[in-house]
């Protein structure tokens, strides 16, 4: 235990009577934390320029052009669309957007957009807005053209109503009159054409009538007699033509009301077909026009109360510091101490080697958790709500800052002089962050790097901060990437041990045979 | 004489390059042993496998009977070591050094102040003791090197080339301090190229030429071996040798070889009284003006050269 202090307690001296060395370290990560904070303070974008060209602007277009305008972008019609992509390529404008001549919702061309994908964060940024925009007008097109749908639709509905209410009429007008003509048919039925009697009669008269005849040797009157017979056998013949219509209508009659009949069918087809349609634009649940054209509604809320850029940037600034500082450090220590002239005079004496290791780590630790404790004390004077989560940010970053300390220490052993290790240190922290969230999102890495990203130091460090910080998760939450890192440590320590007296051999070979 | 140090067979390789090639050295306890060579010869990479700087390729290092391999934590705190490249810390302070180091050789911290006082004082450093060592010359610095090495009492002090790249004046403070500690119990391992101060340094001397020890032995021996003549220096006045060197070329019994190097004249002789007495009287005769005699054996340069040459 002295022996490890008094080798940190050298370490300090050392390290503080090297005044820029005390001064990176003491007013560097302040120096950071201001700089970003103030330059991450809103998360607007200012001073954007968006060219654009059409050979016919119109309403439309305007329209989007005006509400970019609102949004603070600011606008610059230009002559031709060559002239608006040479713009982008010139960093005149941000992006150009090229809109189809008298754009509206029957045009068939597309609003074109120009972006430099070398500032890939900016094109999606400004991208989004453009394209957001130009949605919010492509909507509201939408909803005028939906509503003359909808409209007519209940148009249509309420007229198939209307003549519903006629067709019923026909129903019961049919109806009537097949009631009528089955009382005519019941009456034609009831009618006594029943005539054979007066035949029999006539005959009877006729047969007397004869006799008569032939006793008074034809008489006028039997003339009379004769004719009046012929007149009931007239009569008696219009009685069977009577008996023959009534027969016909009979039949008509039948006949009608198989018609009415088929008729009625006909109208109730017809009835249940436009009940059938009005129910069909009855059931049409969704009759507001808004819902019709955005029946999905995404609105983005914050999971968090955080206003300001700053403070959900404040896990990936951590992250920075904490990952640039302990692997430049780390390395820069483990290295001026392989490379001073005391550094046998440490090998040889009666000290085990993992003392001196373990007394790096500890003094990196600790200068780190001096910086850490700057930029939290700075961070909780502009955040107070940040002091609620210090206890669970503090074991994480131990951990964190552990896993950066030690490979920073792996890098110091694995180069030969203070120029190389400060290169290393800066290729492996930019490699680490350029496979982070940082500078892309890692979901636009191919497969295979993303699942490789995922096992990134800093993403997995990021991670756990973004829990405890912005969502105020327990370290339960975080266990998982907890050990991963847990895991580092393990395979780091045992890296160290391996190498530390290869490397310390190697170096001293080397600057021997330099000699 | 108990014997402090074994080193059996040592075989040391940098890659293909043979640096120790099977060298055997028997350092005695409370002696200053030195090790001359030429640059390159392998004496640094000697110590250094020593104390178990480098690993050893073949060979058998051992400490008062106790092996390198086994007892390297032993051996440690038994051997201090100062190197030509002043092992400190040039931004910790005399004292601070020294803590540090005292600490890490396990210095118990109530002797510890009192060990910093008596080192200090004896490399007479006391007066600087809260300099910044990077502020210190190169003989204070080289001093609290050893000083450095000294912190925990050691029983054996190695130091590579203590003298390198010192003035004369401070090369003869050095080499006090080497006998100071020398007469304090502590055997003295030391290398240079030097070959006059170790040979009026050392007590035992081995030759190391291209990782070889070619010979061994105290200053006498070695002298011996390469010749049992004495030497006579003569500087006069006039610089004028012809009349003297004309007459001993005479006495080819007494006298072996008469030349004139760098304006004095060295004569060999069996036995150099005799001769010694002649040359005295013809100086007196001559009424030159004396103005240096001496008699000496064969110096170590010459052995040394005599021996690098015949091992090629």
């Amino acid at each position: 235990m002295v022996k490890l202090l008094t080798i940190i307690k050298k370490n300090f001296k050392i390290l503080i009577r090297s005044k820029s060395s005390a001064l990176i370290i003491l007013i560097g990560p302040l120096l950071l934390i201001l700089l970003v904070g103030s330059a991450f303070n809103t998360s607007a974008f200012s001073n954007i320029k968006i060219g654009t060209y059409s050979s016919g602007y119109n309403d439309l277009t305007n329209s989007i052009l005006d509400k970019l305008e609102t949004d603070n972008y600011e606008i610059i019609k230009l002559e031709s669309q060559e002239k608006c992509i040479e713009g982008v390529k010139t960093s005149l404008i941000h992006l150009c957007t090229s809109f189809p001549p008298n754009l509206d919702a029957n045009t068939e061309g597309q609003i074109e957009l120009y972006v430099d994908q070398s500032r890939i964060n900016l094109v999606y940024a400004i991208r989004g807005a453009i394209a957001s925009n130009v949605a919010e007008r492509s909507e509201e097109l939408s909803k005028d053209l939906t509503g003359i749908i909808v409209t007519q639709l209940s148009q249509a509905s309420a007229n198939l109503k209307e003549e519903q209410a006629l067709l019923l009429g026909i129903r019961t007008k049919n109806n009537n009159l097949r009631s009528d003509l089955v009382n005519m048919e019941g009456s034609l039925i009831n009618m006594n054409v029943n005539f054979s009697e007066i035949n029999l009669v006539i005959s009877e008269i006729a047969a007397e009538t004869s006799k008569l005849s032939d006793d008074l040797n034809q008489s006028t009157k039997f003339e009379d007699l004769n004719v009046l017979t012929k007149v009931l056998g007239a009569e008696m013949k219009d009685f069977n033509e009577l008996t023959n219509v009534r027969s016909d209508l009979l039949k008509t009659t039948s006949e009608l009301k198989s018609a009415i009949l088929s008729t009625n069918a006909d109208v109730q087809k017809v009835k249940d077909s436009t009940d059938f349609t009005i129910n069909r634009i009855d059931a049409i649940a969704v009759k507001d026009v808004d819902s019709i054209v955005s029946p999905i509604k995404t609105v983005t809320k914050p999971v968090t109360s955080e206003e300001s850029t700053i403070n959900f940037l404040f896990p990936t600034l951590i992250m920075m510091v904490v990952m640039f500082v302990s692997i430049l450090l780390s390395s820069i220590t483990v290295i001026r101490e392989k490379i001073s002239a005391a550094y046998f005079r440490n090998y040889i004496s009666p000290t085990s080697n993992a003392l001196f290791i373990f007394a790096t780590y500890v003094t990196n630790i600790l200068i780190i958790i001096l910086q850490l404790v700057i930029v939290f004390g700075v961070m909780i004077s502009i955040n107070p709500g940040l002091s609620g989560t210090l206890a669970n940010v503090s074991v994480a970053l131990l951990i964190i800052t552990s896993t950066f300390i030690l490979l920073g220490m792996i890098i110091g052993y694995v180069f030969s002089s203070e120029e190389t290790a400060t290169i290393g240190s800066i290729s492996l922290g930019t490699i680490l962050l350029f496979f982070s969230n940082t500078i892309v999102p890692l979901e636009t890495l191919p497969q295979g790097f993303r699942q490789l990203a995922n096992f990134n130091i800093f993403v997995i460090g990021e991670s756990i901060l973004r829990k405890l910080i912005l969502f105020e998760s327990s370290l339960k939450g975080v266990t998982r990437e907890l050990g991963i890192l847990a895991i580092y440590i393990a395979a780091f320590i045992l890296v160290i041990l391996i190498i530390y007296r290869v490397s310390s051999e190697f170096y001293n070979i080397k600057k021997h045979l330099k000699g | 004489m108990v014997n402090q140090i074994e080193i059996k067979d040592l075989t040391k390789r940098f890659g293909k390059h043979l640096v120790l090639d099977n060298v055997n050295l028997v350092i005695p306890q409370q002696k200053i042993y030195g090790i001359i060579g030429e640059s390159g010869s392998g004496k640094t990479t000697l110590l250094k496998t020593i104390v178990g700087f480098w690993r050893t390729d073949k060979g058998k290092i051992s400490f008062e009977g106790r092996t390198l391999d086994k007892d390297s934590k032993f051996i440690r705190q038994i051997v201090g070591f100062a190197t030509q490249d002043n092992c400190v810390y040039p931004k910790l302070t005399v004292t601070e050094n020294l803590e540090y180091f005292g600490s890490l050789s396990n210095v118990p911290r109530a002797t510890l102040k009192s060990n910093i006082d008596k080192v200090l004082k004896f490399v007479e450093l006391d007066f600087a003791k809260n300099e910044l060592s990077k502020n210190l010359s190169g003989g204070m610095q080289r001093r609290l090197d050893i000083a450095c090495a000294l912190i925990h009492n050691p029983r054996v002090l190695i130091l590579d080339e203590p003298t390198e790249d010192l003035d004369p004046l401070l090369r003869r403070d050095i080499m006090k301090l080497i006998r100071k500690i020398n007469a304090d119990s502590t055997t003295v391992i030391i290398t240079s190229h030097l070959l006059h101060e170790t040979e009026e340094l050392c007590d035992e001397i081995a030759i190391l030429h291209q990782g070889k020890v070619i010979k061994s032995g105290s200053p006498d021996q070695l002298r011996d071996s390469f010749s049992k003549e004495e030497e006579i220096h003569l500087r006069l006045g006039s610089k004028k040798y012809t009349a003297i060197s004309n007459r001993l070329k005479k006495h080819k019994k007494k006298v072996s070889s008469v030349k004139v190097v760098d304006g004095k004249l060295v004569v060999h002789a069996r036995n150099a009284e005799p001769v010694l007495i002649e040359i005295l009287r013809m100086v007196e005769h001559s009424r030159d003006k004396l103005i240096e005699v001496d008699v000496r054996k064969a110096s170590l340069g010459e052995v040394f050269e005599s021996l690098v040459k015949k091992s090629g």
